[in-house]
């Protein structure tokens, strides 16, 4: 049972951990906590949605375009919005994504209501039986999707040029344009992979959990967890994100059920009492 | 001679329209007074706001989850005990929301920027969970009746007297904060916004003068919920949760910082709808998402902002 | 060694350590009252480091610090203020969205007593003590030449202006030390030449002693009584003027192991 509940929580986890680490990575090259995350993860999912079941369009094609319009809506806001407003206050710039999140939410509740959709599965088949373990295709398939995924932004962000680059620009912004990187490219590049990684987990997402224009609430909660990790590091978005999937979903064996909503908020506030710059988060001296 | 005579016409001026608002009872309709009653509501809990962002650069969504505290506290206990007359509610709301203010401030406000503004929100949603849980207090999902403000043996259950116990703390709200804004206090906050070091190195107490303002804050966004629960006499938390970006909008649209934007925006923010209500019906939040993105962009003092800069340039313009 | 008595600052032994760099190595000085005390030093020796920790912002993690008989080594930043102490940084600092005016009258903080209460209803008590220090602020803006621009945003302003300002917000803590980080960085000749009297002023007229960060040599060495040298966190040579000029270790920290700033 628990442990059914544990395989629940990894793949919960896993959605998480691509959010936030969307959300980290943005933040780190561009200063910015996008606020807008979880709707460009919604409406790339409705994307998605339009392209399999209302034009009946195969796997292979729906998901690649859905994930290239994820990554557009993010540069465009990246574009249009945040590079006017980074440098300038701070309540300006969250302003500016959450005006973003509202556009988004509005243009998806004109064009597909606030109705709940069923999301076709793409992991199908039957329980695994693994001894007394049942596993879910699904579940299985997202854990697995996810593990690939944060495989391959670590060897992109390691291993390649543009990669590279991308590391230098997150470490040290004058630095990097002093190394020939191109700030302004990469901070589009950023927001793009941002992009990706929330349409990647909208659509691992909905046919779990429906789809709907709500879905968009689950920035709050990836904030949380990157927070929980130590905001400002990837991998730390990743912990966190694990970390808030297992206890949200073993949690409600031992408390109420109605309390669950509260378990992410529980947890980052005693991590930040016990260590206010998350797991893995260094403390920084401003310089006068 | 001048400004004395500018102060002069100001002060009458204001002194005019809260006559006006006091009499409004006898010449609009109910529905109006009704609206009219939403907007200073929500002009008195986005003051609250006004102070942290704009004076104290404390980013809190937490102002929903303050007014529906205020709301619930407020019709529980005129549940609990039906003989308190409204002022002595009001006043236990206003010191309860402040010391909800103090508890949930005294350790969020050693977090900053986005770190506090998520404890905020987390404080939010927890208790609008909450409210829904414990709903043999509150009604849970299902709401709540609030009952009718009392005075000694009077029930004021007409919307009249409501609304003019609205009007009263409204301009008692104007009037503190304005006060404040020019006092050693307001001084204090606005510089922990611009830079907290400074302000340390003048012998400012930040955490403390900082916790003071979000409990001030608060306070207001509590006393907000509980007029709002006598206005509407019906709960529920989603009335709450959905206010979520509706504080941005008012402070954004008047000018955030400024004593009367609150005010303004409220004003334009409840217009909005009528305006624009019949042509987005689906899509409102693409109007109100608009108009964030075009005043931050293109207008990040707000309406006030605009005019006050309007006025100061044309004035330079005649001296030079 | 010391007279006590006679000194208003005494650093004793004092360290501080970032990633095992040592940014301050057992400094030890002593200001005396009323005297102009220069820190100077390469780039990097500590100078700034120094400062942060006399008014509280860093922590010495060995020795202690004295002001004016109080051992302020744990005190907060807000709390050495209280007893006096006022500074400028280097790279302003200003309340960038206020007036020049309330700029200043945020610094009359702790020389206000009303409280909330009263603040609340702005009752006559608020008001009269407002008029006092807005006299006060605008005594002190008139000293440095601010009066015009009284009512300017900080951000209108150009930068010997705006470094003015804040000077004159120190000044309107009405401290008993001031620490100026260097005051004549990017300013002229000629600006340079009006701050070496206006700080000569501060200490004549209004009987504040100054320690002062600076580079620019000839004005250190006009105005200063005292100078200390700092390199590696360490002090090189301390005394007056000539003895400074003349000591062969301050030449070497200075062009024997990295680019002058004199």
């Amino acid at each position: 049972m628990i442990l059914e509940l544990l395989i629940d929580g990894l793949a919960v986890g896993s959605i998480y951990a691509l959010v936030s680490m969307g959300l980290v990575l943005v933040f780190q090259a561009t200063g910015t906590l996008n606020f807008a995350h979880g709707d460009i993860m919604m409406i790339s999912t409705f994307v998605a949605y339009a392209l399999l079941v209302q034009l009946g369009l195969p796997f292979i094609v729906a998901i690649p375009v859905a994930l290239c319009f994820a990554a557009v809506v993010a540069m465009l806001s990246e574009r249009l919005v945040v590079r006017r407003l980074v440098g300038g206050s701070g309540p300006a710039i969250i302003m500016g994504t959450l005006g973003i999140s509202y556009i988004l939410q509005g243009i998806a509740s004109g064009v597909w209501s606030d109705d709940i959709f069923a999301f076709p599965k793409i992991f199908k088949g039957n329980f695994i039986m693994l001894g007394d373990i049942r596993l879910v295709p699904q579940n299985i398939g997202v854990v697995v999707s996810t593990i690939v995924i944060i495989v391959v932004l670590h060897l992109f962000l390691t291993k390649t040029k543009i990669g590279t680059g991308l590391r230098a620009l997150t470490q040290n912004r004058v630095a990097a344009s002093l190394m020939g990187v191109r700030v302004t490219r990469m901070y589009t590049l950023a927001w793009a992979i941002g992009g990706l990684l929330a349409a990647i987990a909208g659509v691992l997402l909905a046919p779990t959990l429906f789809l709907s224009t709500g879905m968009s609430e689950i920035t709050f909660t990836a904030i949380m967890c990157a927070i929980i990790g130590g905001f400002g590091k990837i991998y730390g978005a990743v912990i966190g994100g694990y970390l808030v999937g297992i206890f949200s979903s073993i949690l409600p064996v031992y408390i109420p059920t109605e309390l669950q909503a509260i378990v992410p908020f529980i947890l980052l506030m005693i991590v930040l009492f016990l260590k206010p710059t998350g797991l893995l988060g260094k403390k920084t001296i401003k310089k006068v | 001679m001048q400004s004395v005579n500018k102060k002069v016409l100001k002060n009458s001026s204001l002194v005019l329209i809260v006559v006006l608002l006091l009499l409004a009872p006898l010449y609009i309709s109910n529905y109006l007074l009704y609206l009219v009653g939403v907007i200073l509501i929500m002009a008195i809990v986005a003051q609250g706001l006004n102070t942290m962002i704009g004076w104290g650069a404390i980013f809190s969504f937490g102002q929903p989850g303050f007014m529906a505290f205020g709301a619930y506290f407020g019709a529980i206990i005129s549940r609990l005990f039906p003989m308190l007359p409204f002022p002595v509610i009001l006043i236990l709301t206003a010191v309860a929301s402040a010391l909800i203010g103090f508890v949930i401030g005294f350790p969020c406000l050693r977090l900053r920027g986005f770190f506090l503004a998520m404890a905020t929100y987390g404080f939010s949603s927890a208790l609008f969970v909450l409210i829904n849980f414990f709903n043999n207090l509150t009604g849970g999902n299902e709401g709540m009746y609030v009952a009718p403000p009392t005075f000694g043996p009077m029930v004021l259950s007409s919307i009249e007297s409501i609304f003019i116990m609205i009007v009263i703390i409204g301009v008692l709200t104007q009037f503190f904060v304005s006060n404040i804004s020019k006092s050693r206090t307001g001084h204090a906050w606005r510089s922990i916004r611009d830079g907290e070091i400074a302000a340390a190195s003048l012998g400012i107490n930040i955490a403390r003068e900082k916790l003071k303002l979000f409990t001030f804050g608060s306070c207001l966004g509590g006393v907000g919920g509980v007029l709002y629960a006598y206005l509407i006499g019906y709960l529920q938390a989603d009335f709450f949760s959905i206010m979520g970006l509706s504080f941005f909008l008012i402070l954004v649209v008047g000018g955030i910082g400024t004593v009367w934007g609150p005010l303004l925006g409220s004003v334009i923010m409840m217009l909005i709808p009528q305006v624009f209500g019949g042509l987005f019906n689906q899509s409102m939040n693409l109007v109100y998402g608009a108009i964030l993105l075009i005043f931050v962009l293109i207008a990040p003092n707000g309406l006030l902002g605009m005019f006050g800069s309007l006025i100061t340039n044309v004035k330079s313009r005649g001296k030079a | 060694m010391k007279n006590s008595m006679n000194s208003i600052l005494t650093l004793q032994d004092i360290s501080i350590s970032f990633g095992g760099i040592k940014a301050v190595n057992q400094l030890s000085l002593d200001v005396r009252n009323q005297e102009i005390f220069a820190i100077i030093g390469p780039n990097g020796a500590g100078k700034t480091t120094a400062f942060n920790i006399i008014s509280g912002l860093y922590r010495a993690q060995a020795g202690s610090v004295l002001f004016s008989g109080t051992d302020i080594t744990n005190l907060l930043p807000h709390q050495i203020a209280h007893l006096g102490m006022g500074r400028t940084f280097q790279n302003l600092e200003l309340f960038t969205l206020m007036s020049v005016e309330d700029n200043l009258m945020a610094a009359r903080h702790m020389h206000t007593k009303t409280n909330f209460w009263n603040e609340l209803i702005r009752n006559k008590k608020v008001k009269d003590e407002e008029e006092q220090n807005r006299k006060k602020v605008h005594e002190i803006l008139s000293f440095l030449n601010l009066g015009e621009v009284a009512n300017k945003k900080v951000t209108d302003l150009g930068f010997p202006i705006q470094k003015r300002v804040e000077l004159g917000r120190a000044l309107a803590l009405e401290p008993k030390l001031l620490l100026l980080d260097e005051p004549a960085a990017g300013l002229n000749f000629v600006e340079t030449a009006e701050l070496s009297e206006l700080i000569k002023s501060i200490r004549g007229d209004l009987g504040i002693t100054v320690l002062l960060i600076e580079h620019d040599m000839s004005m250190v060495m006009s105005i200063s009584d005292r100078i200390i040298v700092l390199d590696y966190g360490k002090e090189i040579c301390l005394g007056v003027p000539e003895e400074i000029q003349n000591d062969a270790r301050v030449v070497e920290a200075y062009l024997g192991k990295r680019d002058s700033h004199a």
